[in-house]
């Protein structure tokens, strides 16, 4: 295709038009340059041939008239060479080189051929002629008077030719100044018509800018109107002139009053001004100002703002404010997650650590109280080495519980978990908490009395409330003073107790924040942020002790942090504290206040609705003596310390006891003999075949008495996979003799009972047989 | 005997020069007046056929535009004519049967090739073949006289010659 300048493209049409009329141009131009050949072509100098030859003719004629007046001689002879004459002359026209150009004229050749025909007829007429008779001439004179018509003829083309001939130099010239003057219209109108294209496209394109500009403004109209940040223009006298919505924002207007020439003093405090003054003294055209001013808004409060501010071409200054005191707290709010981010990580590197100790350490803890409460059972009749061995029992027992703290702030302890009665177990632990708060200090409790079941672990919750109240009883420093329990139901809306703490809490995430109130008092909150049941039970343990400054409560939920004496305290207990809560999916609020004392809650997400409590198995526990069972027990454990200490305890409870050290091992003990054991205890932990494996294939060869699993680390085999292995009992270890016989007591009263079932059956059986 | 036939031409000449005579009964073929020495009638040279046929004779051959392919023409150099009439003037004026009239340079004549013609091809020239007198130039011979003036001074059907 050819292509083409655009506007031509466009106006297609126009260049067709402009085509036609240059080819008619230049077709005009030719037929002239022919016609303009064709005067040349004309050309002749023979006129004058044809114009003799009549000129002779009519003087032949006038000769005859003469000799009509006098027929004489002399007349007669005058006309015959008058005739003589004009007939040189005919033979000129047909044969001259002169008259080559006129014979080329229509009419001539065909006319003179006439008149030479003639000539001869004429000769006779002339002989004819005889002198005084008048009559005699008259023939020859009709006959060479019908010639002159041929000759008017004749004479009239050649003369038409010949005017054209001689005029053709200046109708040449006419001609061409025509075709010139043509051509330049012609040129000028098709310069004007591209011109023309041309320049509509210049406006086209023109008004297509201004509309792109017009839209660019609008544009950056509407972008600087919902701008978020206020933009303000001031006249060189510093007076109002634009202002977007964000500015009016910024200053509080609610359009009820007209800014527009109100000083920007107005919206700045004096110090502002002061600082605005400055940065425009330092402000010029190509470099803005840009600081924080202190701004006022119309009602008069006053606020934190970063502004730039830009001089103005026309003076005055463009003010572009962004309002901080959002970003300031935004800011505050990072660093403080920062922290608590921080704080996180520290005391989930620290839990790991110390969990990895008290696994070991529980082992260790094992043996001690096995032997231990072996040797004190041995020492009966000698009691005061019975009493160095209970000291060794109190002191290992000591051992047990910081290493149960350890594991419950890492989170590394998983025990049994149950529905519990949170009244219960606070009834209980307010009586040890009695206990332990002496002299001046006031105990009081306010247990709800209606049922508040929990999914949880008694002793865990119960250790819980202890170390609040330890930890209230030694913010009395040992003044007069109140430790207060409560527990209530609290709805889950009222749960979030102080003030502006997060509403709700929920195990899947844990948030601390602190709030500071006031100079001295402080909030706190540790635990979920989310809803996770309708109602809640609320431990609140308050004193009105010395309080906690911020900076403690910042960190006093951190592992091994504390503020008592050496030896007093192990920094463990609030961590455990929390431990415990989050593992129950509750929350700890701590409000407290320098000097007046703190209150601490512990919310525990309530179960839907109560149900039967494991109190009968913490009972059966607290069944303690030697209860003799005749029962064979296979012991499987790798660790000799543990394991020995384990069989000593059971051989104690009147167990027969076979132990071997691997799973392999018992398996094809119990192979063999499937009858021997009554009883399987096997360690959890094991190389090469852990316990639930070893459970799992004695049940595969259809073992079908009870296996017992003993583990420091319970929580390590869920619920399911000792169901999957046939796991019905556990011992946690450490151990003591009453935790191992309360073990070894319900299997055997499950045993018993079973029997007395199977007996009575047996005998109704019978009876319906009989 | 063509020796003696010029001998009489030129005889006959003088003679007719010193008593020039129309009295031979043949009409005049030339009249020469004007500024001339010597005339035989009333002051004019008046010539007729016998008389021009007595003169020196030159023969041209040339084209003109008037006639088709090369003509032989037999007659008086112009030279030998104004000799005759004793011309002493600048210009021949020179008039056809019809008046028509055009001057000469009397300068012309020193070229011996022109001629005035009174034969075309071996025949008299009548009056119907452009005559009986023709002044001819050698147009063929001298391509500087084939011009539109000389055309022009190419009067035919001459009746006279008057010197100016």
């Amino acid at each position: 295709m050819l292509s083409l300048p655009r506007p031509f493209q466009r106006n297609a049409w126009l260049l067709v038009a402009i085509g036609v009329f240059l080819l008619g141009t230049i077709v005009s131009a030719y037929r002239i340059y022919q016609t303009q050949a064709a005067i040349f072509w004309n050309y002749r100098t023979g006129t004058w041939l044809v114009v003799e030859a009549q000129t002779e003719l009519q003087n032949a004629l006038m000769a005859a008239k003469t000799f009509r007046i006098e027929p004489s001689e002399v007349a007669r002879d005058e006309l015959a060479v008058r005739f003589d004459v004009f007939w040189s002359r005919i033979p000129l026209i047909l044969d001259s080189q002169e008259g080559v150009d006129i014979r080329r004229i229509d009419a001539i050749v065909p006319n003179t051929h006439k008149v030479l025909a003639e000539l001869p007829l004429l000769d006779e007429d002339l002989e004819r002629i005889q002198v005084g008779d008048i009559g005699s001439v008259k023939p020859f004179e009709r006959r060479l008077a019908s010639l002159a018509p041929l000759f008017e003829e004749m004479t009239r083309v050649v003369l038409v030719q010949d005017e054209l001939r001689y005029r053709s130099g200046s109708l040449l010239k006419e001609m061409w100044w025509t075709v010139a003057a043509f051509l330049l219209a012609i040129s000028a109108g098709v310069v004007l018509i591209i011109g023309n294209l041309i320049n509509t496209r210049r406006i086209r394109n023109l008004l297509a800018q201004r509309e792109a500009i017009e839209r660019v403004q609008a544009t950056q109209l509407a972008a600087i109107e919902s701008s978020g940040e206020g933009i303000a223009m001031f006249d060189a006298e510093g007076r109002l002139g634009y202002s977007n919505e964000a500015f009016h924002q910024l200053i509080g207007d609610d359009f009820t009053r007209t800014l527009n020439l109100r000083s920007w003093r107005r919206f700045l405090t004096r110090d502002g001004a002061r600082t605005l003054l400055r940065g425009l003294r330092q402000a010029n055209r190509q470099m803005p100002w840009k600081g924080e001013i202190r701004g006022r808004t119309l009602a008069g409060a006053e606020r934190d703002w970063e502004a730039h501010i830009m001089r103005r071409r026309e003076e005055g200054f463009v003010a572009v404010i962004r309002d901080l005191t959002d970003r300031k707290a935004a800011e505050r709010e990072h660093s403080l997650l920062q922290q608590q981010l921080h704080r996180v990580e520290k005391m989930d590197a620290v839990g790991r650590l110390a969990g990895g100790v008290a696994h070991d350490f529980n082992n260790i803890l094992a043996a001690i109280l096995g032997f231990g409460s072996l040797l004190e059972l041995d020492l009966e009749d000698r009691p005061e080495q019975r009493h160095m061995a209970q000291q060794i029992l109190n002191a290992a027992e000591r051992g047990k519980e910081l290493v149960q703290s350890i594991m419950t702030f890492s989170r590394t302890e998983k025990s049994e978990r149950a529905v519990v009665e949170v009244g219960a177990i606070c009834r209980e632990a307010a009586t040890m908490a009695a206990l332990s708060i002496p002299g001046p200090a006031v105990f009081e409790t306010e247990i709800e009395p209606r049922s508040l079941p929990v999914v949880g672990n008694a002793t865990q919750i119960n250790r819980a409330i202890l170390n609040l109240c330890i930890n209230a009883r030694d913010a009395l420093e040992g003044n007069r003073g109140t430790v207060r329990l409560e527990v209530a139901r609290v709805l889950a809306e009222d749960a979030g107790m102080i003030g502006s703490a997060p509403t709700l809490p929920a195990a899947q995430q844990a948030v601390v924040s602190i709030d500071p109130i006031s100079e001295t008092q402080t909030r706190a909150w540790v635990g979920g942020a989310g809803k996770v049941a309708e109602f809640y039970a609320r431990i609140r343990v308050m004193d009105d002790g010395s309080g906690i400054s911020r900076g403690i409560m910042e960190k006093m939920f951190d592992p091994f942090f504390t503020t008592k004496d050496v030896g007093r305290g192990t920094g463990l207990g609030l961590a455990s504290v929390l431990g415990i809560v989050k593992a129950h999916g509750g929350a700890i609020a701590v409000d407290s206040t320098i000097g007046k004392g703190s209150i601490f809650d512990i919310l525990l997400p309530l179960q839907a609705a109560p149900t039967e409590t494991a109190q009968a198995q913490a009972a059966a526990g607290k069944e303690s003596a030697t209860v003799l069972s005749d029962m064979h027990v296979l012991l499987v454990d790798d660790d000799p310390g543990a394991g020995n200490a384990l069989g000593a305890i059971l051989q104690k409870v009147g167990c027969e006891v076979s132990y071997v050290a691997s799973g392999a091992e018992a398996l094809a003990v119990v192979v063999d003999e499937p009858d021997w054991f009554d009883l399987v205890v096997t360690d959890l932990a094991m190389p090469e075949m852990s316990g639930l494996d070893l459970a799992s294939r004695l049940r595969e060869h259809r073992f079908a008495r009870p296996i017992v699993l003993a583990s420091a680390r319970l929580q390590d085999a869920s619920l399911e996979e000792r169901a999957r292995a046939g796991i019905e009992y556990t011992i946690a270890k450490p151990f003591t003799l009453s935790e191992v016989a309360a073990v070894i007591w319900s299997i055997a009263g499950a045993r018993a009972t079973k029997k007395i079932e199977e007996n009575a059956r047996a005998g109704a059986a019978r009876a319906f047989g009989a | 005997m063509q020796f003696l036939k010029v001998l009489l031409s030129a005889l006959a000449l003088l003679f007719l020069g010193a008593a020039p005579s129309a009295a031979l009964g043949e009409p005049a073929l030339l009249t020469i007046s004007g500024e001339i020495g010597s005339g035989n009638q009333d002051g004019k040279l008046v010539l007729d056929r016998g008389a021009f046929e007595a003169m020196p004779m030159s023969i041209v051959k040339t084209e003109t535009p008037w006639t088709e392919g090369m003509v032989t023409f037999e007659g008086v150099p112009l030279k030998a004519l104004l000799d005759l009439a004793a011309a002493n003037g600048e210009t021949i004026h020179a008039v056809a049967l019809n008046d028509y009239a055009v001057d000469i340079p009397v300068g012309d004549s020193a070229n011996p090739k022109v001629i005035v013609a009174y034969r075309m091809n071996g025949q008299t020239m009548r009056v119907r073949d452009k005559g009986p007198l023709w002044l001819i130039y050698p147009l063929s011979d001298e391509p500087s006289l084939r011009t539109e003036a000389t055309h022009t001074k190419m009067i035919w059907q001459i009746k006279a010659f008057e010197i100016r």
